[in-house]
């Protein structure tokens, strides 16, 4: 069709392939330069392998599942070959249930990315293309969204649905759109003036078409970018929102509530507290290298 | 720039890491490891003569009163308060619930409907009018229409003025236990002269016949009692006493630690073990006459055969979960009364595996089920004995969906049945059988009466009539037996734990006695 033709004509067919894979190159060079960002991705790449084999590392039996054995002779256990974490007030194993619980923060993360990177996305893109009443319209109320504290909007949305780890995922995801409606308003509001965008327009490209096939493409990056570092605030919300006792129901091992289940015991036993902070603190220090490394790679020039 | 930042995460995780891990002896401890002197409870050691200095009681309280309006309060901050400023007519005594004359001297029965008192004339409020009979009747009287109070006292009817000293409570239906109920501080006396003046800001300017009286507040903060010089009791041995708002208990047992609060009140069992190994720590452990259980709705599906219930209190390791949750304070629970004279013990559910797979099975449920627990979020003990619950029923393949709501939704959902399973509490205020059991399991208090296990026996419904009206204690007793023998065998509920109370205390403080009633009367307490 049309906008293949514009392809061809701006890449050679022959050299398409592999400038597409040299530009690729060129960012995983950049990204991989960074030790930090480095650092970041290896520790993502073991916390994502402990959720993918928690049931191998800590399975359950018959009745019970591994994060939730209990064996109430063998409580405050401290560090040990056995436990490495030690073990806590119900003498369940402390790793076990970091390792399950690393299951539940990732998840949270993606499915809280999802819907805000989806409706965030979606809302910029309009909101940024027709301008006018429309665009007003969305963004005051995106104004509105980032004019309210997000943990507080959280805590509004999930008290007002059922207690559970679908209503926090949902609190967060929705406290999040606002970031992404900015960014990728933002975007689209200097894509939109290009000559590309003209000459699809001069072919009979639909708004939908172009919007979505040649304006979304191009801001990709900074989408990416929000992603990465969005996905680490949404886990420590997500954290945070447990921690105070709203939405995720006993016995599930999300870091913030075990936290928060710990915290009473601080004094006596230190590391019925530390392993799931650890975890927490881990994960969102990671995910942050990530976005800066990922940023820096996709935009040379923003570096220095 | 940002290198130095991810040195400095690092370095903080680190340090976050390293810090909890010793524990800090104090400093002013030279030698640590001798064995602690606390006592279990300190015999009522008469307190000395007032000295000339000003002896300052700091107590370390887990909220703010709710009002200190004895009519219209009823929650653990404010009695605590509100009993060192208003009194009550009778109150108890002793670990076996005696019930001795307080600002009532002496009492009969005509009839199992009427209670005369005659009233002390020594007694004086704090605004310096003398405690009359009109005062008394007044005090009741407001009580009983007062929405938080009322269901404690509301056998009664009326109360009649005899004379300047004595007094006649009409019931409303025999009602023998009903000195016990004029024990809670619901039906504390206060001054007829000071309520009509301030109205609703009596409140915040409470008069009673107390060995302490209001002095002043900082709204969410503090509360300061002085010392009452013309009490009629023996002089309290401190010159004032501050009830300090802490929320959290490990932050109140720090308050003692370092020498700000002299008491602390509310303190989990897992501190247990440090009080006694700090030699700076004292305590005070009492029991009292609050029990915890897990209820049934027996009107639930499953949980209307007798056999699940009786194989859930069979699958149910009560001995464990006091061991876990409790520390072993307090005493496991084998029935519904706390450690009063009619309480039996049946040990009816020791805990066996075997036999409750076989009651699943023979009531048709081998292959397992699924229930609902409900608990108030609010409360740790509770969720930590619904994580060991659900834990405990997997092994008879009774899957248990845990429902950890707050405190507002938890009550509406037992009190309109839409649980199949509840964790919560009672405290039989009136440390009587009828009290214990009525309330919790007659089929009139269905619902928000008391009665959240729906449970509906016709016999043991006539037996706690019964115990009502009978004036003979001994044939009582037997009654209250009978009708426990009924309910344990039916098992509306899992019984599990009779409370222990614990309470830090400084070493510099003496004369400390737990009232059975959780909130303490502090006039008996002094320095050394």
């Amino acid at each position: 069709m049309s906008t293949d033709k514009n392809i061809e004509i701006m890449d050679n067919p022959e050299t398409a392939p592999s400038k597409k894979r040299s530009q690729l190159y060129d960012i995983w060079r950049r990204f991989s330069k960074s030790k930090t960002a480095m650092l970041g991705l290896f520790i993502m790449v073991v916390l994502i392998l402990l959720a993918l084999t928690a049931d191998i590392i800590a399975p359950g039996d018959e009745r019970r599942p591994g994060y939730d054995i209990q064996n109430l002779q063998n409580t405050f256990q401290p560090p040990s070959l056995e436990h490495p974490f030690g073990t806590d007030n119900f003498g369940r194993d402390i790793f076990a249930r970091v390792a399950h619980g690393s299951r539940i923060s990732l998840q949270v993360g993606l499915v809280v990315v999802s819907i805000s990177m989806f409706a965030g996305v979606a809302l910029g893109a309009v909101s940024g293309f027709f301008s006018g009443f429309v665009d007003n319209f969305i963004m005051r109320t995106v104004d509105i969204l980032l004019a309210i504290p997000n943990i507080l909007l959280a805590i509004a949305i999930a008290s007002a649905l059922r207690p559970g780890l679908g209503s926090v995922m949902i609190a967060v995801g929705i406290s999040a759109i606002s970031g992404y409606a900015r960014i990728v308003r933002a975007s689209v509001l200097s894509l939109r003036e290009q000559e590309f965008i003209e000459a699809a327009r001069s072919v009979g490209a639909s708004n939908f078409r172009i919007i979505t096939k040649h304006i979304l493409p191009n801001c990709m990056a900074p989408i990416i970018v929000q992603a990465t570092m969005g996905m680490a605030s949404a886990i420590s919300v997500a954290a945070a929102l447990s921690f105070i006792g709203i939405g995720i129901q006993p016995p599930t091992p999300e870091w913030g509530a075990m936290l928060a289940e710990s915290r009473r015991f601080i004094r006596d036993h230190w590391h019925m507290v530390m392993f799931p902070g650890v975890a927490i603190a881990l994960i969102i220090f990671a995910l942050n290298m990530m976005g800066d490394g990922l940023r820096d790679a996709f935009d040379p020039r923003l570096k220095k | 720039m940002k290198k130095l930042l991810s040195i400095l995460l690092v370095a903080t995780l680190v340090l976050a890491a390293c810090t909890p891990a010793a524990p800090t002896a104090p400093a002013d401890t030279p030698t640590p490891g001798t064995g602690t002197t606390a006592p279990e409870t300190t015999p009522g050691t008469p307190p000395p003569p007032a000295a000339d200095r000003d002896d300052h009681l700091i107590i370390a309280a887990p909220g703010f009163p709710l009002s200190m309006d004895t009519s219209r309060s009823n929650d653990f901050n404010s009695s605590l308060v509100n009993r060192q400023i208003a009194e009550t007519l009778v109150i108890f005594e002793g670990p076996n619930f005696n019930i001795v004359p307080h600002l009532a001297e002496d009492w009969h029965m005509p009839d199992a409907q009427t209670l005369v008192m005659n009233l002390r004339r020594d007694v004086y409020f704090h605004n310096g009018d003398q405690m009359l009979a009109s005062d008394v009747k007044f005090s009741i009287e407001r009580s009983l229409e007062s929405p938080v109070v009322r269901f404690i006292i509301d056998a009664i009817e009326n109360v009649d003025v005899i004379d300047d000293h004595t007094v006649q409570i009409n019931l409303r239906f025999p009602f023998v236990p009903i000195l016990g109920h004029l024990t809670h501080l619901g039906s504390a006396i206060v001054s007829e002269r000071a309520v009509l003046e301030a109205g609703e800001d009596f409140a915040n300017h409470p008069i009673g016949t107390g060995p302490f009286m209001f002095d002043s507040m900082t709204l969410g903060d503090e509360v300061t009692l002085v010392r009452f010089e013309d009490y009629w009791g023996p002089a309290p041995g401190v010159d004032r006493i501050s009830f300090r708002t802490i929320p959290e208990g490990t932050n109140r047992l720090i308050e003692v630690e370092t020498g700000v609060a002299h008491i602390a009140f509310d303190i989990s069992p897992h501190h247990l073990a440090r009080m006694q190994d700090d030699p700076s720590l004292d305590y005070n452990r009492s029991t009292n006459v609050r029990i915890h259980f897990m209820g049934f709705n027996n009107q639930s599906g499953s949980l209307q055969d007798v056999r699940v219930r009786q194989a859930i209190n069979y699958a149910i390791d009560v001995d464990a979960i006091v061991a876990n949750v409790f520390q072993g304070l307090g005493v496991a629970a084998h029935g519904p009364l706390v450690t009063i004279p009619a309480a039996i013990d049946l040990n009816l559910y020791q805990f066996n595996l075997e036999r409750a797979r076989e009651l699943m099975a023979e009531a048709g449920y081998a292959d397992g089920l699924s229930l609902t627990l409900w608990s108030n979020i609010a409360n740790q003990q509770d969720t930590d004995k619904a994580v060991i619950i659900q834990n405990m029923l997997a092994q008879i393949d009774i899957d248990v969906e845990l429902v950890s709501v707050e405190g507002a939704t938890f009550m509406e959902g037992i009190n309109t049945g839409q649980h199949d399973m509840h964790l919560t509490g009672w405290t039989n205020v009136s440390a009587d059988p009828d009290y214990g059991l009525f309330p919790l399991f007659h089929s009139s208090a269905h619902g928000s009466g008391g009665n959240r296990t729906f449970y509906t026996n016709a016999e043991f419904d006539r037996l706690l009539d019964l115990g009502r009206q009978e004036l003979d204690s001994a044939t009582r007793l037997e009654i209250y037996r009978e009708a426990q023998e009924i309910l344990i065998n039916d098992a509306p509920a899992v019984f599990i734990w009779h409370v222990e109370e614990l309470v830090c205390l400084a070493p510099e403080l003496d004369g400390f006695i737990n009232f059975p009633i959780r909130t303490p009367r502090l006039n008996t307490v002094f320095f050394n």
